[in-house]
């Protein structure tokens, strides 16, 4: 498989920087102007996940592999998806696998509020006993696919690493946090929509959490 | 009492895991390059803003990251490869991120 990357680079000149390096990424149906055959690479590897196809629980365990936090509310699982079990931020924490320092966590949206607007939540490098770590939150409002906001910012209180983007959702759309030495990014369906720049926290669990009606 | 999921928002599948290196998925070279791209610009943006005396600190801040952040790039185009005439064009790439990590280097150890 061949993908097309084209990379230009222009100087920039700022008070203490000299040269600095612009890199640019076309997608299949971008500009393009150097066509480049792609051998070798970091990659996602994955170390855990959960399809929520079986029987229905209360809370979210798939035999251990997740965890509720201390005076947390708990995911459930009804009817072979993951929902929230009560009116507030339903957490947990996935400890089925030890993530090393560079690591992702990634969710794909099942059915959307018909009523309400509700947030998702994807948590890395997060200690869910301090609620400290990155978090991406997706606010979707009420009426099925629309838009909706999204925001990353670092801790359960909310420091945001950049501005909230409103984008558009839909049923089996797939969100990947990130977090690669300092670069803090979100991506929706592969394509960045959230970057953060931040080296506060270097190590911490993945997570998932579903807000009903915030 | 349960919340009928048919009301509200769900999650039909979760995955967790490292990025890490010896893959041959372009997607995900793409992807730390995406990475990449996004910490450059974000880094950029403060850079360009920071020349005042008292934003000093800030700078500094901002230019350390952006010595991770390009050394996290040229750690990935490095290990590009490309035939015929890009990859004259790759090597011309490699030397110039080398070299911005280089001039960045030189930068935070001026501060």
């Amino acid at each position: 498989m061949t993908n097309t990357i084209a990379i230009p680079f222009s100087k920039r000149t700022t008070a203490a920087v000299t040269v600095f390096p612009c890199l640019f990424i076309c997608g299949p149906n971008g500009a393009q102007a150097l066509p480049f055959t792609v051998n070798s690479t970091p990659a996602m590897v994955p170390l855990g996940s959960d399809n929520f196809t079986r029987a229905d629980e209360n809370p979210l365990s798939d035999g251990g592999k997740w965890t509720v936090p201390a005076d947390g509310t708990p995911l459930q699982v009804l009817s072979d998806v993951c929902v929230g079990t009560a009116y507030a931020r339903c957490v947990e924490a996935y400890t089925g696998a030890s993530l090393p320092s560079n690591q992702y966590a990634k969710y794909r949206i099942g059915a959307l509020d018909t009523f309400e607007a509700d947030s998702v939540f994807l948590y890395t490098r997060f200690n869910f006993s301090t609620t400290q770590g990155y978090v991406f939150e997706l606010d979707v409002q009420a009426g099925g696919p629309g838009n909706g906001l999204a925001l990353l910012y670092r801790d359960y209180i909310g420091n945001p690493l950049t501005t909230p983007l409103t984008i558009t959702v839909t049923t089996g759309d797939v969100f990947v946090l990130s977090a690669v030495g300092s670069a803090i990014v979100v991506t929706q369906n592969g394509t960045p929509i959230l970057s953060g720049i931040d080296s506060t926290y270097t190590s911490g669990s993945a997570g998932l959490g579903i807000e009903i009606g915030d | 009492m349960p919340i009928p999921p048919a009301t509200t928002t769900s999650v039909t599948y979760f995955e967790c895991g490292s990025i890490t290196q010896g893959s041959t998925s372009p997607a995900a070279t793409i992807g730390a390059l995406s990475m990449e791209y996004g910490g450059l610009l974000a880094v950029y943006r403060r850079l360009i803003r920071q020349d005042a005396e008292h934003s000093r600190a800030i700078l500094y801040a901002a230019v350390n990251e952006a010595v991770a952040i390009v050394g996290n790039l040229n750690a990935t185009i490095a290990l590009l490869t490309a035939t015929g005439d890009a990859a004259f064009v790759l090597a011309g790439m490699q030397e110039v991120v080398a070299n911005a990590l280089t001039t960045l280097q030189n930068v935070q150890r001026d501060e």
